[in-house]
């Protein structure tokens, strides 16, 4: 199943955050746990980990660019296809 | 100051993350981690723990490092305890840490509540409970209230050196922050005293280490050191980036002055590891 995985709320009230660096490539099968991208907010460089197995497709954001919480970050396939 | 150290990165896995606060959300409840944009929150979800924020979100002190809003609080939900109670239970924390904002505008500054949590944390689990108080402007009465409910460990943090509380948390002061740890000490009915302090808001080391010396001097147990970092523009700067290395220097020092415990790393905030730490005193206190 494709999936967007959107930018997450990592602090209360964050309307949106810079992506710093993406931490895979796409076409890269990734496990649960591996970081993804990192993001940069007032109090740390912040590294979101995958939240299952999945292969990353399609990148929809590119480093530098700032990303409202809620937005499209990547393309990626989850589960069995 | 632009650009953050190595040291100050930290990764999140949102599912666990969601958990946590999903919990929190259903029992309307508070949580400092997230009312104060707290970095660990990603580190923490992973071992299912939160520290509780009692009391409502809005603070009567506008404390110039602090992220939790300062605001005209609402009146105490007698009903907040029995429901921190079950977010304790459902987490299956075995360390519980409740903290408030600073509740000037009653009577006894929420220390009745901050009582009637541990004693509801005691009925419903088997968890060690840690309480991080506010200085309830001094009042024995207030920590009386406190010291009878038997929590495990007592907490009220001194933030920062003398010298710079008139620009860190104006409404605050040092002294009497220091015979609130020092009465607990000596009052606390067997509970640990502990207390915490930010590096990083212009401090020398000198100061730092005369505020260690100065809260050793009061008997305090344990000891927690964090790089201050700044919530938003409108907050006092970042004046210096501390290295782990000068970390692990003030905590061979506190060590040495006998401190039970002390943890002291840049990304440690009051309640961080904080059952660890409970143990760590315990085993030293045996």
């Amino acid at each position: 199943m494709k999936i967007t995985v959107m930018m997450p709320e990592l602090k209360k009230g964050m309307k949106s955050a810079v992506l710093c660096r993406w931490c895979v490539e796409e076409g890269q099968k990734i496990e649960k746990g591996t970081e993804v991208f990192e993001t940069e907010t007032e109090k740390a460089v912040s590294a979101v980990e995958a939240e299952e197995d999945m292969t990353v497709l399609r990148f929809l954001a590119e480093e530098g660019d700032e990303v409202a919480v809620g937005g499209p970050l990547f393309e990626a396939e989850v589960g069995e296809k | 100051m632009n650009g953050k150290p190595e040291w100050l990165r930290v990764s999140y896995d949102m599912s666990e993350v969601r958990a946590v606060y999903g919990l929190a959300d259903s029992l309307s409840l508070n949580t400092v981690c997230r009312e104060s944009g707290c970095p660990n929150i990603g580190k923490c979800s992973k071992c299912g723990s939160a520290t509780f924020m009692i009391l409502g979100k809005y603070c009567t002190r506008d404390c110039r490092f602090c992220d939790v809003e300062c605001g005209r609080p609402a009146a105490p939900d007698p009903d907040e305890p029995r429901r921190l109670a079950e977010a304790v239970k459902k987490l299956g924390v075995s360390h519980a840490v409740v903290t408030s904002v600073t509740r000037d505008d009653l009577d006894d500054g929420g220390a009745s509540v901050f009582a009637d949590c541990v004693r509801a944390i005691r009925a419903a689990t088997a968890a060690t409970v840690e309480v991080l108080i506010p200085d309830f402007r001094g009042d024995r009465a207030a920590l009386d209230a406190v010291v009878a409910s038997r929590p495990d460990v007592i907490g009220h943090n001194v933030e920062t050196v003398p010298r710079l509380y008139s620009a860190a948390r104006p409404q605050a002061d040092y002294e009497r922050s220091l015979g609130v740890l020092r009465y607990l000490s000596e009052n606390g009915d067997g509970a640990l005293v502990k207390t915490a302090f930010m590096l990083g808001l212009g401090e020398t080391e000198e100061e730092t280490r005369d505020l260690i010396r100065d809260v050793r001097g009061t008997g305090c147990d344990l000891l927690t050191a964090g790089q201050y970092l700044c919530p938003s523009e409108g907050h006092l700067p970042v004046a210096e980036y501390v290295t782990p290395e000068k970390f692990a220097e003030y905590r061979r020092f506190a060590l040495s002055l006998g401190f039970l415990a002390v943890t002291a790393e840049p990304l440690a905030r009051s309640s961080y590891m904080a059952g660890e730490m409970l143990r760590e005193a315990k085993e030293k206190k045996l």
